[in-house]
């Protein structure tokens, strides 16, 4: 799953998920206790007031605002027919996540514990081949 | 044109439903969702499984992401606002999303057949086809087995790894012009979004009293450990559930209290479980009907208490034994 923050509902985030098919659920808002609802994207944000759309990159801007004579097909292609991928103009600067929720935050404190241990190996790995070397050049 | 496409795309499905492009926002319909007698009982059968569910008539249930009243309607918050009857007059409902699925509203009071049928079955949006398998399977299904519960089922099936996933669809509904606070009937509050806050909710006067140390002492805890766990108690260090429940109780009522003050008509408490958090009996069963919460949980809470003292002295005994 490819998954893009794109606003959020008070202590809510609201993603919009890039991969899915036509039919299957686009959006998922995380709650403040990791818990994942999978939705309809548009059928979410044009029932609920309040959203903070975030607006900082090519790709939330082509989502958020409104587009013009020239774009509408493309745009109606990408969201809501799912027929056209998104453009590489628009996913270069895009930070897309692939866990969502509780699942994402363990998944990140895994990674965190594999990373320390490799940094922990390699330095005793460093350790060791100098400890080697010297030895040798003793020897 | 509008600055947001969400916005331009629920004005281009409201024109399909005859409402103009120029009508302002604050002039357009705001969303809801119909609950029907079916979609209730779907929900008690679930209840009436389980021995720690309630199942009876007084049973309000908290609704769920995978829900028989629809999937995803948690999104949109847990207060559920019942409105009354009137509102019927200007509000129209299909089955599904209204966006998404491109639905084809009815209104709500109509007796015309062909138009249920439409709202429930067809569909205009990208999703049609599968929109409309599902709608005739559910309707065929309905008819056959007398299963009005499944009129909402969804499945859908992906297309790269051929799995189904089946789930339910809302009822959709569009309020022309919103509502007013005077047509607001109640409020059905989420008890989970209770239990998130109640921590905080002061019990102390309850429990200053609670115990004595000579009820503690007479389950032969000596004078230290009884004068310590006098101490756990009032700090808040000891809780057991009743405790726990008086918290959860005493924040519903100030919930409740809130709205009322609004001049909300009435503010009853949605359950997980379907649990009558207003009846005494939900938290112990012997109690009478008139009796009031906070008295039948005062007497759980002290009983608990005692308990948790005869299992901390038995629980010494044995391991000095041992």
């Amino acid at each position: 799953m490819k998954a893009v923050l794109v606003g959020s509902m008070g202590d809510r985030k609201l993603y919009y998920i890039l991969d899915a098919d036509i039919g299957d659920d686009d959006g998922a808002v995380v709650t403040s206790d990791g818990r994942v609802i999978m939705l309809n994207f548009f059928s979410l944000v044009t029932k609920t007031t309040g959203i903070k759309r975030i607006m900082n990159t090519p790709f939330h801007k082509f989502l958020w605002e409104s587009p013009d004579i020239n774009i509408k097909k493309l745009w109606a292609e990408t969201f809501l027919k799912k027929t056209r991928p998104l453009d590489k103009r628009f996913t270069e600067t895009l930070i897309t996540v692939s866990q969502l929720g509780s699942k994402a935050s363990k998944s990140r404190s895994i990674e965190k514990k594999v990373k320390s241990f490799l940094a922990e190996t390699n330095d005793k790995q460093k350790q060791y081949n100098k400890f080697s070397k010297l030895n040798t050049k003793d020897i | 044109m509008e600055k947001y496409s969400d916005e331009a795309l629920k004005k281009s499905f409201e024109s399909v439903s005859g409402i103009p492009p120029a009508v302002k926002t604050s002039k357009r319909p705001v969303s809801g969702h119909v609950v029907t007698k079916s979609q209730i009982e779907a929900k008690r059968r679930i209840a009436a499984g389980s021995d720690d569910w309630n199942s009876g008539p007084d049973a309000i249930y908290e609704l769920e992401d995978s829900d028989p009243v629809g999937d995803g309607l948690t999104a949109q918050g847990g207060i559920h606002i019942i409105l009354r009857p009137e509102v019927a007059g200007r509000t129209s409902y299909m089955r599904g999303d209204a966006i998404s699925s491109g639905g084809r509203p009815v209104l709500m009071g109509s007796q015309d057949k062909d138009h249920i049928v439409d709202a429930y079955v067809n569909s205009d949006g990208p999703s049609r086809m599968s929109n409309i398998a599902d709608g005739v399977v559910n309707m065929l299904h309905s008819s056959i087995n007398r299963n009005e519960g499944a009129f909402n089922k969804t499945t859908k099936i992906n297309k790269k790894t051929g799995n189904k996933k089946h789930g339910s669809a809302p009822l959709d509904a569009q309020i022309l012009g919103g509502f007013r606070m005077s047509e607001i009937e109640g409020i059905h509050y989420p008890f989970s979004s209770i239990e998130k806050i109640s921590s905080v909710t002061d019990i102390s006067d309850v429990l200053e009293n609670i115990v004595s140390l000579k009820e503690i002492m007479s389950k032969r805890a000596s004078q230290a450990v009884a004068e310590q766990m006098l101490a756990d108690i009032k700090s808040g260090k000891m809780m057991t559930p009743s405790m726990k429940s008086l918290k959860d109780y005493r924040t519903a009522m100030a919930i409740r209290k809130k709205y009322e003050a609004r001049g909300i008509g009435y503010v009853l408490f949605a359950h997980p479980r379907g649990l009558n958090i207003d009846n005494p009996r939900t938290y112990d069963k012997t109690a009478s009907h008139r009796a009031k919460v906070e008295d039948v949980l005062k007497k759980k809470i002290s009983l608990e208490i005692l308990n948790a003292v005869k299992k901390y002295v038995s629980d010494i005994k044995k391991s000095r034994e041992s």
